[in-house]
């Protein structure tokens, strides 16, 4: 066959692929299926907002759409503050004040004042839900000038709710420096005392008690006398965490559980399909030098192949992975490895059986080389049982490796499924639905999909198993 | 060559395939880096000021082939002395001291009470997990084509894609937090100082047995019933069955009897095959469920980075698989009167 | 009355693509001590009618229409447990010794013995053995060899352990489905010399099935021929060798050598036998046959009687 005409005929096969698709409702869910894992894989950093170890939501909180379909009637989700103004206290005389918005976050005032005063920085929110908030989280950053160590102002940041009155201050502090920047994180956990509660006093739910309009303030109270100042405020941000969140709710962590679902897609799928095509490769050179050198290579390689296959192979893998150690790419290596034995004695058997016929005998006679007959006659023969292999094997390698993470002996820098399943089962206060069940359905239908597609070719490539029509 | 002449046979390819699995535990804990690496770990701690203790730890774990106690001298072995050591020590069940515990391994294993546990989790699964498999598969496959077969196809084919440590989850999740039937896991009560009344005892003991049994028994029926369901479609496809039903026989007797026995010598060599499958989910099932048995152990091996707890649990994993290979050879060589021929 | 009479039995298969109209409006009947031979090529529908009157069809066969009755008694409306008492005790078959029929995992005598004790549960098993020992010894096979498997026989030997088992319960009717087939000549030509001398002796009633008309002719008094799962001629077979009135029988006659006879050109029918699941309107032989008429073409001709004996043939030429 030459390679012009090896064009036409992988075509025809793709074309008749394409035709069982369109034949067989079972081929067409699983290349469905597969299609949707991979465009979801592949797009993880357009379809999320945030990558599977950024804390973005309250830790262990279920799905936000929980509340619709369980009718629960106190909850809340993630709200931040907006709406950044400056103002001044009316209190003060002969004050004047410019602002600038440099975005929502943003804001540069300049001040001038003649006795002092206090100039009002803050963001506003019009919480809605009945719940409160579990966790809330800000910044606050300024950078200001004109100030010095004899003539420093005050910065205080604190919440308010109109009725209720005032929370703070969650951060006070002197500005004394010039161009200095003053940063500060603004955390739910570790202020209780500090605003008088008694420690681990949940202040999500002492703040955010109910509906109502609450801001966000940061106060600036100018010294006295003459004054002329900037505040850069480069950051005023305060987010609140709630009862429910996304698509899939969070971890103990915060993060979000359906970022770690594709981007676990991505790690099972790139494992999957490396793992199986180092197993697929040493199948076949395996395979093909039994069946085709035959004899003493043969009987060697077959009699370790069996032995392989007795081994027990979780077992060998756990004391693989801990002895070589467990990054991602051991790992791979090491699932490839162990995964070759069942395709090398498929080959070798296809081998043998091509070896005797006709046409194979007649290309010996003509005076063709091994390595001729090998690539012309023997490898074309085996393409589909390659590919109907490698669809096949892939959930094995998908579900090997999720029982290592799983076992601990997965790689730490990466959220794959298993790793997933892993974390779930190790977090305290029982285990949550929405982290255990995401990953074991991934699991489940990416193999599915994988088991789907194998069969599949292996009908179009199988003439013995095509359906009668 | 008989019906001997066939075991003679298969009983030195297991003596081979034993040999085998000490070779590789040894070149995978002797000879890669891993071991080696604790040592060297060990020697560079800067606490250790005497370096004369150096010998001491090299005769610990087992690499002097001569060792003065008085000098702490040592002579390093090559690595083939150290395999004959190994290898008299494999056979012996000489596994030496988890670093864990401090106890000898075969001592560890024994007294508490893990490989008990371990025998009863897959006792109980192995034989339900063939039962179930095996008599719904033969009447599925009595029944081809019809509902009842379809259904049953699709359900194993479900449950025997499900990884086993997802299911488990599922079923702590469900059973055990949400309706509380049973324990989320553990293998007794720790309330339990003495063992309560001998009813009491038993119905706690299953209560704690069933979801870990359940995972395992449903991971591994779907196997045995779809390869039953194909074998015994295939046997009742066959001309004696014709006769067997001509001769007036019960349909039970001609699906349990002439069909189910030409069918069960596929079934015996994959139970066997599967056990070592069986074991692998033995680990991650007694992982979910903290069930204190010898997967269990590997798992905290593994954290502990207990080499020997590791190797000794390899090598008795494997050793049972082998066995249960050896049995299903002699179990082909009564069941077929062929097999003694080839 | 006959032991076994079928009056119209139409069995079909249910495929995915329709019916396989395998056995079409099949009658005849195989009076007491009286061997009937069915003769026809593979694929018309023998081995379907065998079937049927065990009704052992295989997955899909389904007797349509007609009656099978065995000593008076229609077997068609039984259900499977009343046909349990029927198998083997009424009627037996024996399969062909070429085939799988024997269990490979079972020993021969103990599939022997347990044809014998499912009709007489009561019979004690030293007994069942001595009457599985006195049916290999009948059939000419050494009784020590009841300890052997079936891989361990010869195929001459196992077609006679079949015939041995299809004995075991004293049957009514002996179904004979192609013995000896596949097996070299020799053996074969002593098979069938079994099977007679049996047939004289014990007073068989018997049903031979055969794609080979002169093997019918050396046992049997009456032939029925079949073709595409129709019965075309019935009769006494010296009748029918005498005078074949069907076409197909006359060209099968044309094609099989006569050792006796003297020689002449053997003729061949052209063109091939009807797909059963479409077969043509009328006479499924019209397509082949070299007397066709129009009428051939839209209805299957009624059986008529010939002559002065039994002899039927459903033909339009007559």
């Amino acid at each position: 066959m030459s390679d012009k005409s090896r064009v036409p005929f992988i075509l025809v096969r793709l074309k008749n692929f394409l035709r069982l698709l369109t034949k067989s409702r079972l081929a067409f869910s699983g290349m469905l299926l597969l299609i949707i894992f991979i465009v979801g894989a592949a797009a993880a950093p357009i379809l999320t907002t945030s990558y599977p170890t950024e804390k973005v939501a309250a830790g262990l909180v279920p799905p936000a759409w929980t509340a619709y379909v369980f009718g629960a009637t106190r909850y809340s989700q993630n709200i931040q503050f907006g709406g950044l103004a400056a103002s001044t206290n009316t209190t003060g005389t002969g004050l004047s004040l410019q602002s600038t918005l440099a975005g929502p976050d943003a804001i540069d005032v300049h001040v001038n004042s003649t006795s002092g005063g206090t100039i009002l920085i803050a963001k506003t929110l019009n919480y809605p839900y009945s719940a409160s908030p579990l966790e809330f989280e800000g910044t606050v950053s300024i950078i200001p000038t004109g100030v010095s160590a004899t003539r420093p102002a005050n910065a205080i940041v604190f919440m308010e709710r109109k009725d209720l009155g005032q929370y703070g201050p969650l951060w006070n502090s002197s500005l004394v420096t010039s161009g200095q920047q003053y940063h500060q994180e603004l955390q739910s956990f570790g202020l209780e005392q500090r605003l008088g509660f008694v420690a681990g006093t949940n202040l999500g739910q002492v703040i955010f008690s109910g509906k109502g309009t609450y801001s966000l303030v940061l106060m600036l109270t100018l010294p006295q006398g003459p004054f002329q100042a900037e505040f850069v405020v480069t950051k005023l941000t305060m987010s609140l965490f709630g009862n429910s969140f996304g698509l899939l709710g969070s971890d103990a962590q915060g993060a979000d559980i359906f970022s770690q679902l594709l981007y676990g897609a991505r790690l099972s799928l790139m494992v999957g399909l490396v793992a199986t095509g180092i197993g697929i490769g040493l199948g076949l050179v395996i395979g093909l030098m039994a069946g085709f050198l035959g004899k003493a290579v043969d009987e060697i390689l077959m009699r370790f192949t069996d032995m392989m296959l007795v081994i027990p192979s979780l077992p060998l893998l756990i004391v693989l992975a801990t002895v070589l150690g467990s990054s991602l790419l051991n790992i791979i290596i090491i699932l490839g490895f162990l995964g070759w034995m069942g395709f090398a004695r498929l080959v070798r058997s296809q081998v043998l059986s091509l070896r005797e016929r006709p046409f194979i005998e007649a290309a010996k006679a003509s005076g063709a080389g091994t390595g001729y007959i090998l690539s012309r006659h023997i490898f074309p023969n085996i393409v589909g049982l390659t590919y109907v292999n490698l669809a096949l094997s892939v959930p094995a390698a998908i579900v090997g490796e999720a029982a290592l993470s799983f076992l601990g002996l997965g790689d730490n820098s990466a959220i794959t499924w298993g790793k997933m399943l892993e974390l779930a089962n190790e977090s305290h206060g029982g285990l949550a639905w929405w982290w255990v069940v995401p990953p074991g359905v991934g699991i489940a239908l990416l193999s599915l999909a994988f088991i789907l597609v194998g069969y599949s070719l292996d009908e179009l490539f199988n003439p013995r198993l095509r359906r009668r029509r | 060559m008989g019906l001997r002449g066939y075991l003679f046979r298969r009983a030195i390819n297991t003596i081979i395939l034993i040999l085998f699995v000490i070779i590789l535990n040894f070149s995978i804990f002797q000879l890669l880096p891993g071991t080696q690496g604790v040592i060297s770990n060990l020697l560079q701690n800067p606490r250790i000021t005497d370096k004369s203790i150096i010998g001491k730890y090299q005769n610990q774990f087992g690499l002097c082939s001569h060792f003065n106690p008085a000098t702490n001298a040592c002579t390093l072995a090559t690595p083939w002395e150290r395999f004959q050591t190994y290898f008299v020590n494999m056979l012996t069940f000489n596994f030496g001291v988890s670093y864990q515990s401090g106890h000898p391994i075969f001592q560890d294993m024994i007294q508490t009470g893990r490989l008990y546990n371990t025998l009863i989790l897959l006792g109980v699964s192995t034989v339900f997990s063939l039962l179930i498999g095996i008599f719904l598969g033969v009447f599925v496959a009595s029944k081809r084509g019809t509902l009842f077969d379809t259904g049953w196809v699709t359900t194993s084919l479900v449950t025997y894609s499900l990884p086993t440590f997802w299911m488990g989850l599922l079923f702590i999740l469900i059973f055990a937090q949400n309706l509380h039937w049973f324990p989320p896991g553990g293998v007794i009560p720790f309330t339990w100082q003495t063992p309560p009344p001998l009813l009491v005892y038993l119905a706690v003991r299953a209560q704690y047995l069933f979801l870990p049994a359940l995972v395992l028994t449903l991971y591994f029926y779907g196997g045995h019933l779809l390869l039953t369901r194909a074998t015994m479609l295939e046997s009742l496809s066959e001309d004696y069955i014709t006769t067997a039903r001509a001769k007036g026989l019960s349909e039970r007797k001609v699906l349990f009897k002439h069909a189910l026995k030409n069918a069960s010598l596929p079934i015996v060599t994959n139970a066997a095959l599967a056990f070592g499958g069986l074991l692998g989910g033995a680990i991650i099932t007694e992982t979910v469920f903290n069930w204190d048995g010898l997967g269990h152990w590997i798992f905290s091996a593994i954290g502990y980075k207990d080499f020997p707890v590791m190797q000794a649990m390899f090598y008795i994993i494997a050793l049972c698989v082998i066995a249960a290979n050896f049995v299903a050879d002699i179990l082909l060589g009564v069941l077929d009167p062929r097999i003694k021929y080839e | 009355m006959p032991v076994l009479q079928l009056d119209g039995l139409t069995t079909n298969y249910r495929t995915l693509r329709g019916w396989v109209k395998a056995a079409e409006d099949v009658s005849f009947s195989v009076e007491k001590g009286e061997a009937l031979g069915v003769v026809g090529e593979s694929g018309c529908g023998k081995t379907t009618v065998a079937l049927s009157i065990l009704k052992l069809l295989p997955r899909g066969g389904r007797i349509r229409r007609g009656k099978i009755l065995f000593e008076g008694t229609d077997l068609v409306p039984m259900t499977d447990k009343e046909m349990r008492h029927i198998r083997w005790k009424g009627i037996s078959i024996v399969f062909q010794g070429a085939m799988n029929a024997l269990n490979p995992v079972f020993k021969v005598g103990d599939q022997i013995i347990e044809a014998i004790k499912t009709h007489e549960p009561d019979l004690p098993g030293a007994d069942a053995r001595k009457r599985a020992e006195s049916l290999f010894e009948m059939v000419g096979v050494e009784s020590s060899r009841l300890d052997n498997y079936p891989h361990e026989f010869s195929g001459g030997m196992r077609q006679r352990a079949l015939i041995a088992m299809a004995l075991a319960s004293n049957p009514k009717l002996l179904i004979a489905d192609e013995p000896g087939t596949a097996l070299d000549v020799i053996v074969q030509a002593q098979v069938l010399q079994l099977m007679r001398g049996l047939k004289e002796k014990l007073g068989l009633s018997m049903m031979l099935i055969s794609h080979d008309l002169s093997i019918v002719a050396e046992v049997c008094e009456k032939v029925a021929i079949m073709y595409a799962g129709h019965v075309v001629e019935y009769g006494e077979i010296g009748e029918i060798f005498k005078e074949p009135l069907h076409p197909y029988t006359q060209g099968m006659l044309g094609a099989f050598p006569s050792i006796k006879g003297e020689k002449k050109k053997l003729v061949s029918i052209p063109g091939q036998p009807p797909d059963l699941l479409n077969p043509p309107p009328g006479c499924p032989f019209s397509p082949r046959c070299p007397f066709v008429m129009e009428i051939c073409k839209t209805k299957f001709p009624e059986a008529k009687r010939m002559g002065s004996g039994e002899h039927y043939v459903s033909c339009y030429l007559y």
